[in-house]
């Protein structure tokens, strides 16, 4: 900031402010004030403080918008709202990495599925495994840092849980689907893990409700692991778990844990600890 | 807005190239009350001055990579506010926004004669004898650095009147000082 | 109205009993949990912040039940609440993560929670670093936010576990000055197992051993307690309970009864916090007997 040694005289520079100066002088005092912060900020009392306090809050507000992460922009463009996207930006398992590795495992299970039954039988056990690691990683002590912060405040846990895990089921059932797709041959096959997914899922929503999501997500994973070797040994067909029946079950299922989790959701406003 | 950091401006553009929000709030303490006033008198509407500041100082965030260091702070916060105001008056309805008139009738103080020699020598008288619109032309283009269509944008004629203004001004202020 | 009304309040988890029917009132002001640990202090809290459920007794909270639910969001919307170890997430800068947890609690609207979040942000000293990384800061400025999240809406009740927990002596001196002025206008309780921190900031004190309150009043009451029961010695006394050396080469002894011909010392908080809780506070307070 060049400094000048000379400045313009307060009752000019009062006079400019108030408008009541000549072309001649005006330009010689703005002239002047390009280069001399001291007569700048004489200036300032000359605008009401509102004026100004109003014009800031604004422009604050914008570069509030501009400096939001990137996933908050991203979300807030696909019409979420801006609260709810902070929310969701808050789930570890919505992050790059974390999508990341769902991505690699969906297209892995998918690429070796095209090549034999057997890779087929394993892509369709793997699939609906994959939004229930999702749901693990969203919500919980283990998961989510600030996890008892968020327990104390009045905003509903299961409102917050099944918004993520919505969010994040959506994107993961999205990966498994496209990989399903584009490396499956058999047609149904890329919907036939569809329920049992929802199954899961809706499953380990329901133990989340007595204990951690984490440990909800592994029981649940080994049950289905379990099932699905159970009725292959029981029938003598690999994909005898993903038949009608499987299907039927899987749905019945779906909606006695939709059931189950109206009636429990007075659960999830304490913090699942079992120790001190 | 109270004034609380010691940097010079210069120094507080770069730490808003850096993403340092109380940088801006600073550089705003400093510079909008002058910027307010100064495009108040290009343009009398309160609610265009005070969304062309808005604009200007969102501008400064984004923009404040590229300042290319040189000059005063100042002079550049004008260039990017200027351009902002006439923006605003080409997307809104062109009000009946009078240029404000100069004020006439009183003999200036000697503290103004001072400035006026100071900054313009005999340049200045000249320009207060010239006619408003003539005066308006000489300002938007040579005061404030505007091209000539930009001039015409902010005072709402066409480039090409602005071109014919800005010869009878010369002409004029030549007789003047000869 | 008492703020906080606890009354025979036990919890048990599994085969471990961590409250036994602990009861203690706490009104407006700082008051602080003092016990060693495994007393039952971060289960007390957690009861007291609604995380946790009592498992038996009474509790109310700002005159409500947190067993009943509407009651319980009621408490919640005037509480605040700073766990043991707070955790952050990962990304997010400090007006970010303040911003996050101002949506768990009810506020709506970026625009009209940015002066809120700016308000606690400065109140907990944070301004110079509110677009920085948590990750990136120190541990004394992570509990800073810690304290700024837990002041958000101006809550009535404010809990906070081990608030001072491993941050230096400047850096805690900050806090108690800060702690205290939070104080004024609410009631915050905290805990901790430093008897400075009692002795600066707290002038409501309970001292919780084995899940239980052992002792509910003023700090200088509970000092009060060890009047004639400290004394000084050459070497440690067989009628001693707990005695330690001190700096200037002496032994220090607690115990029933000044024994006679003794030099008798004027007792500080930390002998009766000691004689209350024995041998399970002197690890905590790093006491080595003589």
């Amino acid at each position: 900031m060049s400094e000048t040694t000379w400045h313009v005289d307060g009752e000019v520079l009062a006079r400019y402010a108030a408008g009541q100066v000549t072309s001649a002088v005006a330009a010689s005092t703005e002239a002047h004030l390009t280069s001399c912060g001291t007569c700048r900020a004489l200036l300032a009392p000359a605008i009401p403080t509102e004026r100004l306090d109003g014009i800031w809050l604004e422009v604050d507000d914008r570069v509030d918008r501009l400096s939001l992460p990137w996933f908050e922009r991203v979300m807030v463009r696909c019409g979420v709202g801006e609260d709810t996207a902070r929310l969701l930006a808050a789930t570890p398992s919505l992050s790059a990495s974390w999508l990341g590795s769902v991505a690699a495992a969906a297209f892995l299970a998918a690429s070796a599925a095209d090549t034999s039954p057997r890779a087929l039988f394993a892509f369709l056990t793997v699939a609906p495994m994959l939004p229930v690691a999702g749901v693990a990683a969203a919500y919980g002590r283990d998961a989510d840092p600030a996890h008892e912060i968020a327990v104390a405040a009045p905003y509903s846990m299961l409102r917050l849980l099944l918004l993520r895990t919505l969010t994040v089921v959506a994107v993961t059932l999205v990966l498994t689907v496209l990989a399903g797709l584009l490396l499956v041959d058999e047609g149904w096959a890329a919907a036939a893990w569809l329920l049992p997914a929802a199954a899961l899922t809706t499953a380990t929503l329901l133990l989340s409700s007595r204990l951690t999501p984490v440990w909800a997500a592994a029981w649940v994973m080994g049950t289905w692991v379990g099932g699905v070797a159970a009725a292959w040994q029981a029938t003598g067909t690999r994909l005898a778990a993903f038949g009608a029946l499987g299907q039927s079950f899987a749905l019945a299922v779906t909606l006695g844990c939709v059931a189950l989790l109206v009636t429990q959701r007075h659960v999830f406003a304490f913090d699942t600890r079992r120790s001190a | 807005m109270t004034v609380t950091r010691e940097e010079r401006d210069a120094d507080l553009v770069r730490a808003v190239a850096e993403g340092d929000r109380r940088a801006l709030e600073e550089l705003y303490a400093r510079h909008a009350p002058w910027l307010v006033l100064r495009l108040t008198r290009r343009c009398n509407d309160r609610h265009l001055v005070d969304e062309a500041v808005q604009d200007t100082f969102v501008a400064v965030w984004r923009g404040a990579r590229r300042w290319d260091g040189r000059g005063e702070v100042a002079a550049w916060m004008w260039g990017i506010g200027i351009r902002r105001l006439i923006d605003q008056l080409r997307s809104a309805p062109r009000p009946t926004v009078e240029i404000p008139q100069s004020w006439v009738g009183v003999e200036p103080s000697a503290e103004e004669r001072v400035l006026v020699g100071v900054e313009y020598g005999d340049l200045a008288g000249a320009l207060d004898r010239l006619s408003p619109e003539l005066r308006a032309v000489v300002q938007a283009t040579v005061l404030d650095g505007l091209t000539t269509k930009e001039a015409g944008r902010l005072l709402g004629i066409p480039a090409g009147t602005v071109k014919t203004r800005m010869m009878r001004a010369k002409a004029q202020m030549r007789e003047a000082l000869a | 109205m008492t703020t906080v009304q606890v009354t025979e309040v036990a919890k048990s988890f599994g085969r471990t009993q961590a409250l036994a029917g602990a009861t203690f009132a706490a009104g407006p002001g700082v008051t602080g949990l003092l016990g060693p640990n495994g007393a039952g202090k971060t289960t007390l809290l957690r009861i007291l912040a609604t995380v946790t459920a009592p498992g038996s007794g009474r509790v109310r909270l700002l005159g409500r039940d947190p067993r009943d639910a509407q009651d319980r969001l009621e408490i919640r919307r005037r509480l605040g609440y700073l766990p043991q170890e707070p955790g952050f997430h990962r990304g997010f800068t400090v007006t970010e993560f303040v911003d996050y947890v101002a949506i768990l609690k009810e506020m709506a609207g970026r625009a009209e929670r940015r002066a809120e979040v700016r308000r606690v942000v400065e109140l907990a000293g944070l301004t110079d670093v509110a677009d920085r990384r948590i990750r990136a800061l120190s541990g004394g400025m992570r509990r800073r936010v810690g304290v700024a999240q837990a002041l958000l809406g101006d809550p009535d009740l404010v809990v906070l576990d081990e608030p001072t927990a491993g941050l230096d002596p400047e850096q805690r001196l900050r806090f108690r000055d800060l702690l205290s002025r939070i104080g004024e206008d609410r009631t915050v309780v905290l805990s901790t197992h430093q008897t400075e921190d009692v002795a600066a900031m707290c002038p409501h004190v309970v001292v919780l051993d084995g899940g239980r309150a052992v002792f509910d009043g003023t700090p200088s009451a509970l000092t009060a307690s060890a009047d004639g029961r400290v004394w000084l010695s050459d070497a440690r006394s067989p009628e001693a309970r707990l005695a330690w050396r001190t700096p200037d080469g002496d032994v220090r002894n607690i115990g029933d009864q000044v024994p006679a011909g003794a030099r008798a010392l004027r007792p500080t908080l930390e002998d009766a916090y000691l004689l209350l809780v024995g041998d399970r506070a002197r690890n905590s307070t790093g006491q080595v007997a003589a």
